[in-house]
């Protein structure tokens, strides 16, 4: 009998250096093959304002800046007021938390909702590491990220 | 303090792009001092461009602001091919209307639901809106996030587009990305009617003003990237007399530059009124019987009622697309070739803001010796400040709380790009 996921995991992202970091991080918890989990790419905050409230629960996992030190791996559950000031995917669009905050206002978010950031350092000046490969540092943050991420899916 | 003397600040204005700052100060229940206030920080771009190669100057104008960026690729493409006399392809020409149908349909969506709509509604923001009006606000978003689609399909990427190029564009779309999205625009016109409908429902203030309202004209379509400047006064003049017709002169209580006519009494506007006031009749087949439908009295005077504009702009946007979407076969060459030479060029297109101008002088190397950018909410501040010392009379009976609001609505008729002129509001209201 398939089993319904009840969890999705949502990678925020974009095709330009480390801010590919949520995207991968969700295709590899998609190649656990955990039949109650679902995964998504989404390119902006904004793609949050979906259809998630039939889910159970909504994992948030993306790149951002400033919310520690580089390399640091943390976890917030919505509502956070610490995620407001914080810069994730999208600097000039809706923001991770008024995205959520709107998504909640209008339903569309599922009864929990957590958030996965890996902070990573901003981009060159001249752009060159937006062409590039995911850096060093977050290629080898991710497995402990997608480790930390399958237990708590795990467990749910 | 004195009874008589009353000061009011807003430190910093809600539902803007960007931020800034209005003092206000009434003397014997009379508007003794209106002053936006308002830093410039991008008046920076016009000198960091100087040296830089012509070809760099889209993306870094692009910069200027998230929210408008294809407006100011636009003007400045425009500019720079006049400047070196490089002709572009129909197919260029109409690729760039279809890249600003996105860039219209984004900001208007945005500004229309989450920023514009809750003053009228009694909200303080457009979350708390959302609560008790979902379905608008989810249209709005489905709009706006179509509009991103758009532009990125067009553009290379939905926010800062890539692919905007003196002479054309990097590379032309591929019929297939351009032709999947059709059947989501054929619905936006649906939806974008909805919108137009609901805004012009919205209990609107009295408040009709004999403005000077300037935009874009064009003999043959609503006016984008072509035409002469116009006024509602019944004055025109080509683009390349903009400077002369048009000056800027520094406000001592801002770093911002004021624009005005010369030789006018008053200030002038620039935005979706001004367009529809001027170019009503070159709507597309459904944004000009809505404009009919939706009771507004042409020409419109009622700077509350900038709302209905942007939603029929918003509807003009999405028909408009989807007639280019579906007739879309890529040529052969995405951009035309040119030389460098020495020379200047000026350009005016029309921002989802308004009237936006941009003046480039290269050498014979390609590389910038000189920019000029007037970007349309610094034409529209000296309005601005005009409209609030005319509303303000009426509101005199308000605590300060609720008359800073209540200039906080006006400012917001504009829906200035703070970004663009400036950063954002803080407001000071002084009562004496």
């Amino acid at each position: 009998m398939n089993e319904r996921p009840t969890i999705c995991v949502a990678g925020l992202g974009s095709p330009h250096g480390d801010d590919r970091f949520g995207w991968l991080a969700a295709d590899r918890v998609g190649a656990l093959g955990l039949p109650h989990v679902a995964v998504r790419r989404l390119r902006s905050a904004a793609d949050l304002i979906g259809d998630f409230a039939n889910f159970q629960k909504l994992v948030v996992c993306d790149a951002c800046l400033a919310a520690g030190p580089v390399g640091e791996l943390r976890r917030w559950t919505w509502p956070d007021a610490e995620l407001a000031p914080l810069a994730f995917s999208g600097g000039h669009d809706l923001g991770l938390a008024a995205a959520l905050a709107l998504a909640g206002q209008l339903g569309k978010l599922p009864r929990q909702t957590s958030i996965w950031g890996l902070t990573v350092r901003p981009p060159a000046r001249d752009g060159s590491e937006l062409a590039g490969p995911l850096s060093a540092m977050a290629s080898g943050a991710l497995d402990p990220f997608v480790d930390a991420l399958a237990r708590e899916l795990c467990h749910a | 303090m004195n009874a008589s003397e009353r000061t009011i600040r807003v430190k910093a204005l809600a539902r803007v792009e960007g931020e800034g700052g209005l003092y206000l100060r009434l003397h014997n229940r009379q508007v003794a001092d209106v002053q936006l206030r308002i830093f410039e920080p991008p008046r920076f771009f016009e000198a960091f461009l100087r040296g830089r190669a012509l070809e760099e100057v889209p993306d870094i104008t692009a910069r200027i602001c998230g929210i408008c960026p294809v407006a100011y690729q636009m003007s400045a493409v425009h500019a720079l091919e006049r400047a070196l006399g490089v002709q572009i392809s129909p197919q260029v020409r109409l690729l760039r209307r279809l890249l600003y149908c996105g860039e219209w349909i984004e900001s208007h969506a945005l500004h229309v639901h989450l920023l514009h709509a809750p003053d009228f509604l009694g909200y303080d923001s457009g979350l708390s809106m959302a609560r008790d009006h979902g379905p608008a606000v989810e249209r709005g978003l489905w709009l706006k996030k179509h509009g991103n689609a758009l532009v990125e399909a067009v553009g290379g990427r939905a926010i800062h587009p890539v692919n905007v190029a003196v002479g054309g564009f990097y590379r032309l779309p591929k019929a297939a990305d351009l032709a999947a999205l059709v059947p989501a625009f054929e619905r936006a016109v649906s939806e974008a009617a909805a919108v137009c409908r609901w805004a012009a429902a919205l209990p609107f203030p009295k408040y009709d003003r004999d403005y000077d309202m300037v935009a874009l004209v064009h003999p043959d379509e609503y006016p984008m990237n072509e035409g002469r400047i116009a006024s509602t006064d019944g004055t025109s003049w080509p683009v390349d007399n903009y400077e002369q017709a048009f000056d800027e002169r520094h406000a001592a209580h801002s770093t911002a530059l004021h624009s005005v006519r010369q030789g006018a009494s008053k200030p002038y506007l620039v935005g979706p009124l001004a367009r529809l006031n001027l170019n009503l009749d070159r709507l597309s087949p459904t944004a000009r019987r809505l404009a009919d439908e939706v009771g507004l009295a042409w020409p419109c005077q009622n700077m509350f009622q900038s709302i209905v504009g942007r939603g029929l702009e918003l509807v003009h946007a999405c028909e408009e697309a989807l007639d280019i979407l579906r007739n879309y076969v890529p040529g052969k060459l995405a951009r035309a070739e040119y030389s460098y030479r020495a020379g200047e060029g000026c350009a005016a297109t029309e921002a989802p803001r308004g009237l936006l101008y941009h003046r480039y002088a290269i050498d014979d190397r390609g590389q910038i010796t000189f920019a000029k950018i007037v970007p349309p909410t610094s034409q529209n501040q000296l309005q601005i400040e005009d409209d609030l010392r005319a509303r303000v009379p009426a509101l005199l009976d308000a605590d300060d709380a609720a008359l800073a609001a209540a200039c906080e609505h006006v400012i917001r008729n504009y829906d200035p790009c703070i970004s663009c002129s400036t950063h954002f509001l803080r407001v000071q209201v002084e009562r004496t």
